[in-house]
């Protein structure tokens, strides 16, 4: 069976738990904030890890251009996040 | 944020996933003018939140998507690296250009789209020319495999780019460009077209979203309140689809989504 459905499932699902909770209490505790932003972590995260799980599978299909390719991407995408983490 | 401002995010999201899931269109051409001229957010905010939600609801479509089997890996991944290398650079260049700029480019763009929804018919009607067939799926309406390839890989590679831009600066989802670069110059079916396209798009909002999340640009709350809004919204709009004319729906969206842009320009 295909795992992507779920991943993206239970991926969208979780984020948007953990940002629906954030949001209620936001009023009354400083975690709240950190829940906020796990869950919108969680949900960006969430179409990355399917690529990385379709890399993967295209790796055991020895479909190397396909891994070649999705791993450009990754690779675009990871270095997004470190300038961004890095930058003030 | 208070009560009224979540009921208002919340309602309008309902509105604009209802709108979009029966026109068959992206709720980011609706959901940014939406926050700017109705609610009075800045377009930068704006645009980070709706992006932010785009990927919610590419989540929620793509996983049908991918339970059909609609989306072609192959085509995905020919377009993936170009089209997030956009979302990078549309979600820079917005933050590097004053408001004022932003808003009114925003305003154009949101007419060319509104002119592409408008002409949509037209443009898909020879939408059908095979490459090499390589590919199937199946049909579910015609109930048989459709065999079909794709052509022109790398110019659709290159022109990705514009779609990821497009994507990462105005916070539109960029589908209005990507469904006709594969359905147009790779020749390959609608329906795979739209079922590949919402994934790509999830994957752009993603990009573009952690520059807008890094910066402090994007609201939380406010995201959460489009969210819980425009999921069941869309959910309501697929069920309530067979009963109105989407073509009417695309009409009035198009005729919203280039007043909107006139607004936003003047």
């Amino acid at each position: 069976m295909d795992p992507k459905p779920r991943i993206l499932k239970v991926g969208e699902l979780t984020g948007l738990i953990l940002m629906a909770i954030g949001l209620i209490l936001s009023k009354i505790t400083n975690l709240a904030y950190s829940l906020t932003i796990t869950g919108a972590a969680t949900l960006i995260l969430t179409p990355i890890l399917v690529l990385t799980f379709v890399v993967y599978e295209e790796l055991r299909r020895k479909y190397m251009m396909n891994v070649i390719k999705g791993l450009i991407a990754i690779i675009i995408i990871t270095l997004s996040l470190i300038l961004n983490l890095l930058s003030p | 944020m208070n009560i009224m401002e979540f009921i208002l995010l919340f309602m309008g999201a309902l509105g604009i996933g209802f709108a979009s899931a029966i026109g068959g269109i992206g709720g980011g051409s609706l959901m940014v003018p939406y926050m700017v001229l109705i609610l009075k957010y800045n377009v930068r905010t704006a645009i980070a939140s709706s992006l932010m939600t785009i990927i919610a609801t590419s989540c929620s479509a793509s996983s049908i998507y991918f339970e059909k089997k609609l989306v072609n890996i192959d085509i995905a991944l020919i377009l993936i690296p170009t089209t997030v290398l956009g979302a990078i650079i549309g979600s820079y260049t917005n933050l590097s250009l004053p408001q004022s700029i932003v808003k009114k480019m925003l305003g154009l763009v949101l007419i060319i789209i509104a002119f592409m929804i408008l002409i949509k018919p037209l443009l898909f009607r020879e939408a059908t020319i095979k490459g090499t067939a390589n590919y199937k799926y199946f049909d579910e309406s015609l109930g048989k495999y459709i065999v079909y390839g794709a052509r022109n890989r790398t110019l659709a590679a290159i022109l990705a780019i514009i779609s990821g831009v497009m994507s990462g600066m105005f916070g539109v989802g960029g589908g209005v460009i990507m469904v006709p670069i594969m359905a147009l110059i790779m020749g390959i079916p609608i329906k795979v077209a739209v079922a590949t396209s919402s994934f790509i798009i999830g994957l752009n909002a993603a990009t573009g979203s952690i520059t807008y999340l890094a910066k402090g640009i994007t609201h939380l709350e406010v995201v959460t309140a489009l969210i819980l809004g425009i999921i069941p919204g869309a959910i309501l709009g697929a069920k309530t689809m067979s009963k109105l004319k989407p073509r009417a729906v695309q009409i009035a969206f198009s005729i919203i989504i280039a007043y909107s842009g006139i607004k936003l320009i003047m």
